[in-house]
């Protein structure tokens, strides 16, 4: 983790996230940020808030003028914040230090760790600018515990107590930060492409009758989705976890 | 673009000041003219940031909270946010201007404080309130000096520093909220799990300043604060309180009798007894909500409100007093910004 300028201005040439090389790079700092959001024993939606102002930053600064890992790092402590789950910062610094120096001695308090602080510091000032200070992230963590609720009650208690569809749901859901779909798609529409991917791996079915169900059980939840949406979130998170075995 | 203008669109230039209004430990208010919103007046809270760079933490917590709160409500009781920028390494804070406080007002021996006069401020809090609660949000440093009042008698919840949503069942919150004088039995024993009581203790505490003219409960420990509580409002016990023996910082009080608010409130009618009482109730299971409230029979009864315009202003003569009003504005600002934040953390 390199200390990098701040004053630099922004390009605003914004990259697509269909470009592949990007996406990786993207995924391996995502999995960087887990990696530390575990080791603070962060919450999930410690770890998703922080995924989401990371993303939500590159979706305007080009990668190429910003060291991402300090980006990373800023944006997990902007998070602990909003989400008012705190941690000093000099824990997030030595974690993530940790992280990227694994053969490295631990870092030592010294000038080095006070060059780090200060552009975490500098960084998280330029994360929350350039979020305009709309830093709140409505995630789709809570439209999920509230849709798997409605949906257990709904559904036949054996096959639920059977099949692990919430901690799968929930696992998918946490997966999915390691690409910047959270930007792109509604959280409520996150939160059913997660549950209705988990049910399709577990070969489930809600309990319903073709030829009486007028609708399909996610558009209770959110009028607005499609069968092609979810599809289309789906095959997002496929594609994710493909990449995961050629990173 | 979006990035471009967040970092180079120098919007201190849209806010010229007008006066300094207060410097703490963490900001500095200023009071401004908005020049792209037709001369609007407005206050310029900058938050400072660390200076020694040991002890750099970022962006203020609270101002962040504050940002983060206040964004989404919009309440003609609540303070308005109407803007937050960034320059150089500063973050500003842009709200509606203000004129005075309850607390400003309620030490002001030359203002007389009518039964209406009451009415109004209780009506306006209450509002306020009710429209926090049923979003979510405590609150928790209700006080006279952060109820704001502008110029047309409207009065606005400010200060939401401690504020944070309430309501999940597995969240613990801290006690060490409320300033002593205003804080509930609930908090004082320690309880980390509550819920709208705390502001609405408070309200009750500051309902009862408005017509004592004085602080209803000015505890000097916690454990006085306790201590008057039960000796003004009589020892509660467990029945009447279920649950209360088992608050973590529990201890057991001797049995006051308590005085009879019609006692203390020599003057109050029936109706507003009821309030205060509904309002200052030891077991917070009891204690009325601010939906509830407002549907008592005080706020449907004569005296009606007195409207905005009408109601008593500090200094009113502005040529005359501008000077004591520009050193009274300067010492209210800086309780809310700094050193009023500290104490609320170390008053223990």
């Amino acid at each position: 983790m390199a200390t990098a300028t701040m004053a630099t201005t922004s390009s605003s040439s914004a990259i697509p996230p269909s470009d592949p090389a990007v996406a990786k790079a993207h995924f391996r700092v995502a999995q960087y940020m887990m990696e530390a959001g575990v080791k603070l024993q962060l919450q999930s939606v410690t770890v998703a808030s922080a995924c989401t102002i990371y993303y939500r930053f590159f979706s305007v600064c080009d990668v190429q003028n910003y060291d991402a890992h300090l980006v990373g790092a800023a944006a997990i402590y902007l998070a602990t914040k909003v989400e008012e789950q705190h941690v000093k910062l000099r824990d997030i610094i030595n974690v993530c230090y940790r992280i990227l120096h694994r053969k490295e001695p631990p870092l030592e308090v010294g000038k080095k760790y006070w060059e780090l602080r200060e552009s975490v510091v500098n960084c998280e000032l330029l994360l929350i600018r350039m979020l305009k200070f709309n830093a709140k992230v409505t995630l789709p963590h809570k439209y999920m515990v509230h849709y798997l609720k409605s949906l257990r009650d709904w559904m036949d208690q054996e096959v639920w107590n059977q099949t692990p569809i919430c901690r799968t749901a929930w696992a998918m859901l946490r997966d999915s930060y390691h690409g910047s779909i959270c930007i792109r798609v509604k959280p409520q529409h996150l939160a059913v492409a997660s549950i209705y991917f988990a049910l399709q791996c577990y070969g489930v079915t809600m309990p319903h009758r073709e030829d009486q169900a007028k609708r399909k059980w996610w558009q209770v939840f959110s009028e607005d989705l499609t069968e092609e949406k979810v599809q289309g979130i789906v095959s997002e998170l496929i594609d994710m976890y493909d990449m995961e075995t050629k990173v | 673009m979006a990035a471009r203008s967040g970092l180079a669109g120098d919007r201190s230039k849209r806010y010229e000041k007008i006066e300094f209004l207060g410097e703490g430990q963490f900001a500095t208010v200023y009071k401004a003219r908005d020049v792209e919103d037709d001369n609007r007046i407005v206050a310029v809270k900058k938050i400072k940031l660390g200076h020694r760079s040991e002890a750099k933490d970022g962006v203020n917590r609270t101002a962040l909270r504050e940002i983060k709160l206040l964004q989404e409500l919009k309440h003609e009781n609540i303070i308005g946010l109407l803007d937050v920028f960034g320059h150089k390494s500063n973050i500003s804070l842009v709200f509606d201007f203000m004129d005075t406080d309850l607390e400003v007002i309620i030490k002001d021996n030359s203002l007389v404080l009518k039964p209406g006069d009451v009415k109004a401020y209780m009506i306006m809090t209450l509002k306020g309130l009710e429209y926090l609660h049923t979003h979510w949000i405590l609150h928790r440093d209700m006080k006279p000096n952060n109820l704001l009042i502008d110029t047309n008698g409207v009065l606005k919840i400010g200060d939401f520093g401690l504020a944070k949503f309430y309501g999940s069942p597995n969240r613990v919150y801290t006690h060490q909220v409320v300033t002593r004088w205003y804080r509930c039995p609930e908090l004082l024993f320690g309880a980390r799990i509550y819920g709208v009581g705390v502001d609405m203790w408070a309200l009750g505490c500051i309902l009862a300043e408005l017509l004592l003219r004085l602080p209803f409960l000015p505890g000097e420990s916690d454990l006085d604060q306790l201590t008057r509580i039960f000796q003004t409002l009589g020892t509660v016990t467990e029945e009447q309180w279920p649950g209360m023996t088992l608050l973590p910082d529990y201890i057991e009080f001797k049995k006051f009798p308590g005085t009879m608010l019609s006692d203390i409130f020599t003057a109050a009618t029936d109706d507003l007894l009821e309030l205060i009482a509904a309002l200052l109730c030891i077991n917070p299971m009891k204690r009325y909500t601010a939906t509830q409230a407002l549907k008592m029979e005080y706020f449907s009864k004569k005296p009606g409100p007195t409207v905005g315009r009408e109601l008593p202003m500090p200094g009113v003569p502005a040529a005359v007093l501008k000077e004591q009003q520009h050193t009274r504005a300067a010492t209210k600002r800086k309780q809310p910004d700094d050193s009023g934040r500290l104490a609320k953390k170390l008053v223990f």
